[in-house]
């Protein structure tokens, strides 16, 4: 099957990535009591918890910290759970798998789109922020539709990649989920990339996690470009990811109905 | 006759069994390092070839452990052939119900939506068939409930009516019986009888012969992997029944 059929096979079943994204969206979001605003208040409660920690007690010297951490936490936030969340995306639906044909990249991509759709949501708790510290927005915040679509291809390559070698291997998840433990120190999420040491920024940057953050920084916040060569370099390593994720993906789809 | 809508050629199936169950790379590296990383192989199906022409109804009969779901799954694409080819024309659907394919904090109504979506159908497609679903399903006012509230027949019922109401040219049909009371099971011989004669390909797998007899034009009789024995449906159960009592009459010799 060549890759446009693929699309094509994928393309047919469009209701049923939109059916479990809303699935997903709808179930998240009237679970508790306080329904959407439960939704949305971690991020808020880890910025508080952020701004405590590392503006009061470790005095990171970073203006308009809250609004700078929360850039951070949402951001990563997509990363992390678009990722983790997806690892057991085709053994929770084992019954499914195991009983039918649909196009298997489709747990892990509607697991994918859901986190992105919150992502977008989230976007809009840093406006309220942005006021209060009266950050106007500059035409670099433009370039917001480009790192949102960076980040997916990064999100959707990892996510196929490791739903996968996760679901042939259970102990992959366990590795998956430590690394990400790691990553967020290695990621400015919570202090800035200023705080690393000159001569391992290039190095740094190459983590395209920390050239996205920074970049959403830069437009959102800073209103500066973005670093452009470590943003560049981070597009190419998702499209690397995204290529690498459905190479393994399509190697090892059909044994998922045999293992699970 | 018709085009073929299912041709099955020279079809094989075999399942890589390890020898102890592991499913962690830490295991897999560690056996790997340790050259014990042993398989057995199952052969489940052996050379299958059949043809199931369009509009025509194929009972598969056979002991547990013929393969007979082994076909089922590779003809409906959940698994691959370890050599061999099914060629499939036409939209092809099984008929099972996949009540684990819904959400219990979504209305029933929503599940159908979601559950017809699993079966490749289109939100359009879906909405028209709601109102056949809903009577098929007939669970009342329940179709607008969390489906947490349902019991397990009302389940059942609501993701079968969602399964028999997919429109397709061939549908594979997997022990239908085990669902729902004697009046649901009578609903359901009667829409398989409706889809038959409106010219849909079928291909039934089942233990009940008496099912098999009523639905089935040909019979296709599995042992150990193989075709023992294609033909009208009499003479290939009566087969069936008899290796099916020597069978049981050798095993109780042996003991």
């Amino acid at each position: 099957m060549t890759a446009l059929d693929r699309l094509a096979l994928l393309g047919r079943h469009r209701q049923l990535v939109y059916c479990l994204v809303s699935r997903d969206l709808r179930v998240r979001y009237k679970r508790s009591v306080l329904g959407v605003l439960w939704a949305f208040a971690e991020p808020l409660v880890l910025m508080l918890l952020y701004s405590v920690v590392f503006s009061l007690l470790l005095r990171v010297q970073t203006p308009a910290y809250p609004a700078f951490a929360l850039a951070g936490v949402v951001v990563w936030g997509f990363l992390h759970t678009g990722v983790t969340y997806s690892l057991s995306s085709i053994t929770q639906n084992a019954n499914l798998v195991k009983k039918i044909y649909f196009p298997r990249e489709i747990l892990p991509l509607a697991m994918v789109l859901g986190r992105a759709v919150h992502f977008l949501l989230s976007l809009f708790l840093l406006v309220p922020f942005l006021i209060a510290f009266d950050i106007r927005p500059t035409p670099y915040l433009l370039l917001l539709p480009l790192l949102v679509l960076i980040q997916l291809v990064l999100v959707l390559g990892l996510a196929l990649l490791f739903s996968a070698v996760s679901t042939l291997y259970e102990d992959v998840g366990f590795l998956v989920n430590f690394a990400f433990s790691g990553l967020f120190y290695l990621s400015p999420v919570v202090y800035p990339v200023e705080l690393v040491p000159a001569r391992f920024q290039t190095l740094y940057l190459a983590n395209p996690i920390a050239a996205l953050i920074t970049s959403y920084r830069a437009v959102i916040i800073s209103g500066t470009p973005p670093p452009w060569t470590a943003l560049g370099l981070a597009a190419f390593t998702s499209v690397l990811a995204l290529a690498l994720g459905l190479f393994v993906f399509r190697r090892v789809e059909w044994s998922f109905a045999e293992v699970l | 006759m018709g085009a073929a809508t299912i041709r099955v050629t020279e079809l094989c199936k075999s399942f890589r069994v390890a020898r102890q169950p592991q499913r962690s790379l830490k295991e897999t590296a560690i056996r790997l390092l340790t050259r014990r990383l042993e398989y057995d192989t199952f052969l489940a199906l052996d050379k299958v070839t059949l043809e199931i022409r369009a509009g025509e109804a194929v009972a598969i009969i056979g002991a547990n452990g013929s393969g007979k779901s082994t076909l089922f799954k590779l003809i409906s694409g959940i698994l691959r052939p370890t050599s061999g080819t099914v060629h499939v024309s036409g939209r092809v659907s099984p008929l099972i119900e996949l009540s684990s394919g819904f959400h219990p904090e979504l209305s029933g109504v929503e599940n159908v939506y979601l559950n017809g979506a699993i079966f490749g159908m289109r939100r359009a497609e879906i909405a028209a068939r709601l109102g056949a679903i809903e009577r098929f399903a007939d669970i009342g006012d329940f179709i607008y409930a969390p489906v947490r509230t349902y019991s397990s027949g009302m389940l059942a019922r609501l993701a079968f009516a969602v399964a028999i109401n997919v429109e397709a040219d061939a549908l594979l049909i997997d022990e239908v019986l085990a669902v729902g009371d004697a009046q649901f099971q009578a609903r359901c011989l009667a829409k398989i009888d409706e889809l038959k004669a409106a010219g849909v390909t079928i291909v039934y797998v089942s233990h009940d012969m008496g099912s098999v007899e009523r639905i089935a034009d040909k019979v296709v009789l599995l042992e150990h992997g193989r075709v023992r024995r294609t033909g009208a449906a009499r003479p290939v159960i009566e087969e069936y029944l008899a290796a099916a009592r020597e069978g049981s009459a050798n095993a109780a010799a042996g003991a």
